[in-house]
């Protein structure tokens, strides 16, 4: 036991202590430093190097940025020791003057010892904010290095003739045998020296097609499955379909040649320039049926009903086409670049590729901008469509710039701007699809925040068989999927669209960082993650006060018996208290200064207490109310001349159901400022009073005693008090007696008394006691018996209604 | 009510951190003195002063810096740290 204590102490004090006495700074952070500074120098010389090499420059500025990161983390690494050096010498407390006593020996050391720490941290943490700036110095040039290399290529003119010469012829033949001589040198090599892998990798990657192609008939082809039907399908479904159709066989078909590429190169028959000419190709087939599959999913030419966008059979067809081909070129361009880079490059082929390029995409525009896309209009309630009807053409708007930019690209690469032709053209393809990609995804977005639709979809319905969700959940989970979808569509697409066009990604990722986090406004900014962070505070909280609530009221109110109306006032109050912490937490999760808040709430308070005195008024009679409770939910009151069971109080108003089943709703001050009277404060204890005549004929004592005999009968008049008849009056035509009772719920009362009357009418007849009615003679003179008067009923008991004259007998 | 609008600020700046994640969020700078202060910022290698008067706090640094220190110390930030000036003296605290 004693062995534990001490070595609990030791461990104690040893963690006391090491704050104190930590690491000093160690020899590896300097040596990082070093390292870091030579990486930083490295790469600043490279960019003096490769000045022409637009590619590497992109690389070194990468490079720089990452580097960036790493200094600002090594410098992080240093700081708390710093922090913790600085506290030390504070406590040490500064050299003490020649007039005082000389500390110990041992203190003075380790003053010394901190300060020089110190300062070789502080020197540290310079040398990489030095580092940093060069670095950053380094980027600035390269994006000014290349915007000059970029002008240049865009303004070059090359002299197109010239480009085809002979040379071309030449140069062409020499660069294809010298790609053959490769692939052949490689190909006799490995056959001769690795022939058995060779064979097993073919046998392997055969079988890995085999086994892809069944494994999709039986999954893939089920699922994106294009059925024909007389019916087409609905467009969400279409929507989802044409998205699976593309991505499933594409991926599937990727993830293919990633793996049999992998597997060549693990088998060891790669060789470093086979392998990146390979990639290079295999990276444009992957592209190249992308689109494929893509324009195929959304044109679906041969498949009407599937079709996405309304265009003709024969628009579909030629649009399909035209975008495959416009890929097809685009990246039959970039491979051979890239091959070029490794055959060696030729002025004269780079300008005949770079033409043939432009002037295919510029043709390729210009003809889609010419093609009539869209079926002729039907004339409402026409019959038979006339076969020779012309299609719609594209509206303005889409067809004059295709053209526009069609001609652009023809012209500039005819006079000669090759680099700018080549440039616009990919631009021009590589954008128009990001751009057709992210419409889609909106476009897909709306369709799942339709009616209904996520309800129709496979994972809305089996949402709906799990979590047995209502049909309006499913919905609303259809529209906030739909919104939140967009919004990722628009996060992915903006991006990378931007990246396309020449920003790079530190600067959209610190765009994006101040976006969400920090948008000036004036003096102050705004963070949409904390209103974010806010709002979603606020909904935690409003959910777990929920929770509280029910829980409180389920588990400890009902089972300690405390009667519903405290229950209620309680509920009430916990819900209003939670809400209100929920929005403080809410609001200042969200970056508003709850001082300046209550500041304006000072400001505004007079003009509020103005303009809003009703609702303070009711508001604060509502809590008087739930306080006081002189009524609880269930009570009947009569207040401002209704009479109702009280359903619901709060904060505002108290509902109250009418027995005409009209629910009434009561300001607070009404019931606070005037007289209500409950039926059942309290108690629901309550009397019911019935008053009966009978002839002066009957004997008193006997009605009477019915009549106490009646109410004692009824199961639900008290004994305790005992009912009681009055005799009240020698009336008019009749002796007047007063039943009286009591009853333990006076809810009952209108029922009670009704059968009290039915019993008193019963009894009092089998009794031959008679309740007498006034009774009025009516003598009536006739002054001319003998003149008829015409009387016509009226065939319908109320007459025709639309017709007033048609009600009166015609005179006539 | 200070204390409570502190609670309710520290369990705000809590979660919006919890929530911000790794990302670097800004590092928060506070004057406790009751003069002016500058400090020299280094952000992405772009150097550059920062005044900040007295009891003003200030949002600086979305994506780390280096930083200066009234006193000569220097420091690197991350992003997401509270700095108080108090004296010559610096706390920096995650």
């Amino acid at each position: 036991m004693i062995w534990f204590r001490t070595f609990f102490l030791c461990l104690i004090l040893s963690i006391l202590i090491i704050p104190v006495r930590a690491q000093p700074v160690d020899s590896g952070a300097e040596t990082r430093v070093v390292a870091l500074t030579r990486d930083v120098e490295r790469l600043i010389n490279d960019i003096e190097e490769s000045a022409d090499d637009d590619a590497r420059l992109a690389e070194i500025a990468t490079e720089l940025s990452a580097l960036q990161g790493d200094l600002l983390a090594a410098g992080v690494a240093l700081t708390p020791r710093l922090s913790t050096v600085r506290s030390r010498l504070d406590v040490l407390g500064p050299v003490p003057p020649e007039s005082e006593p000389a500390e110990p020996e041992q203190t003075a050391q380790e003053r010394g010892a901190l300060t020089a720490e110190r300062a070789l941290i502080n020197d540290l943490i310079g040398q990489l904010e030095a580092q940093s700036i060069r670095a950053r110095n380094g980027v600035d040039r390269i994006a000014e290095r290349r915007r000059t290399l970029f002008t240049d290529t865009l303004s070059r003119q090359y002299d197109i003739s010239r480009a085809f010469s002979p040379q071309l012829i030449a140069d062409l033949a020499e660069r294809t045998q010298a790609l053959e001589r490769r692939v052949t040198s490689w190909a006799s090599f490995t056959w001769r020296t690795k022939q058995t892998i060779v064979l097993g990798s073919a046998f392997m990657i055969l079988a890995l097609a085999l086994a892809a192609m069944w494994a999709s008939r039986r999954t893939i082809v089920i699922w994106i499955e294009r059925a024909e039907g007389d019916d087409p399908p609905t467009y969400f479904a279409r929507m989802t379909n044409a998205f699976w159709y593309t991505l499933m066989p594409t991926l599937a078909f990727w993830l293919f040649l990633a793996i049999s590429l992998l597997g060549l190169d693990q088998a060891g028959l790669m060789r470093p320039d086979i392998l990146f000419i390979l990639t290079r190709l295999l990276i444009g087939v992957a592209a190249v049926v992308l689109v494929w599959r893509l324009s195929e999913a959304v044109f679906a030419p041969a498949k009407p009903n599937w079709r996405l966008i309304g265009v003709t059979d024969r628009a579909a067809r030629s649009l399909k086409a035209f975008f495959v081909a416009m890929a097809v070129v685009t990246v039959a361009d970039t491979v051979i670049e890239q091959v070029n880079t490794i055959v060696g490059a030729s002025l004269p082929i780079t300008v005949a590729r770079s033409l043939i390029t432009s002037l295919a995409v510029g043709a390729l525009l210009v003809v889609i901008a010419f093609l009539r896309p869209f079926p002729p209009h039907v004339a409402e309630g026409a019959e038979d469509v006339a076969i020779d009807a012309t299609p719609r053409p594209w509206p303005a708007w889409v067809k004059w710039p295709l053209v526009a930019s069609g001609l652009l690209l023809i012209g500039a690469a005819l006079a000669g701007y090759i680099g700018f032709a080549r440039f616009a053209a990919q631009q021009i393809v590589i954008t128009g699809a990001i751009l057709a990609t992210v419409y889609l995804g909106h476009r897909a977005a709306q369709a799942i925040a339709q009616d209904h639709a996520f309800g129709q979809s496979r994972l809305g319905a089996a949402l709906n068989r799990r979590l047995s969700l209502s049909d309006t959940a499913i919905d609303q989970l259809g529209l906030v999927l739909g919104m939140a979808l967009s919004a990722i569509v628009f996060l992915v697409g903006l991006p990378v669209l931007a990246l396309q066009w020449g920003f790079r990604w530190p600067e959209i990722r610190a765009f994006g960082a101040r976006f969400f986090t920090d948008i000036p406004v004036g003096s102050i900014s705004i963070s949409l993650t904390s209103i974010a962070a806010g709002v979603l505070l606020f909904f935690v909280g409003y959910l777990v006060t929920k929770r509280f609530q029910r829980w409180l009221d389920g588990s400890v109110l009902e089972r300690s018996r405390v009667e519903p109306g405290v229950r209620n006032s309680i509920r009430t109050a916990i819900g209003y208290a939670g809400i209100a912490i929920a929005a403080l937490i809410g609001v200042s999760a969200a970056g508003l200064d709850l001082s300046q808040l209550a500041l304006v709430a000072g400001a505004l308070s007079l003009g509020i207490g103005f303009g809003l005195q009703n609702i303070v008024s009711n508001f604060v009679s509502g809590l008087i109310l739930l306080a006081e409770r002189p009524f609880k939910s269930g009570d009947i009151i009569e207040a401002g001349g209704y009479t109702g069971t009280v359903t619901n109080i709060s904060v505002r108003a108290t509902e109250i159901q009418l027995f005409d089943r009209k629910t009434l709703i009561l300001p607070n001050s009404e019931l606070i400022n005037s007289a209500v009277s409950n039926w059942m404060h309290r108690n629901t204890f309550g009397r019911v009073t019935v008053s009966v005549g009978v002839s002066y004929g009957s004997d008193p004592q006997q009605v009477h005693d019915l009549l106490l005999e009646i109410a004692t009968d009824h199961p639900r008049i008290l004994g305790n008090p005992e009912p009681f008849v009055s005799f009240d009056d020698f009336g008019a035509s009749s002796l007047d007696f007063t039943l009286y009772g009591f009853l333990s719920d006076i809810g009952y009362g209108l029922t009670v008394r009704t059968e009290l009357r039915m019993a008193i009418f019963e009894r009092f007849k089998a009794a031959g006691i008679e309740i007498p009615f006034p009774q009025r003679d009516v003598n009536l003179r006739m002054m001319q018996p003998e003149a008829e008067v015409p009387v016509e009923l009226p065939q319908e008991p109320f007459g025709e209604i639309e017709a007033g004259d048609a009600r009166r007998p015609d005179d006539s | 009510m200070s204390e409570k609008r502190h609670g309710f600020r520290a369990i705000g700046i809590l979660v919006a951190t919890m929530l911000a994640g790794s990302q670097g969020h800004a590092a928060s700078l506070t004057n406790q003195d009751s003069e002016p202060r500058t400090l020299v910022v280094t952000e992405n290698g772009v150097k550059s002063e920062l005044v900040i008067g007295a009891g003003e706090t200030v949002s600086f640094c979305a994506t780390g810096c280096f930083i200066t220190l009234p006193n000569g110390d220097r420091a690197a930030l991350a992003g997401g740290e509270s700095i108080e000036l108090v004296g010559s003296d610096a706390i920096i605290s995650q």
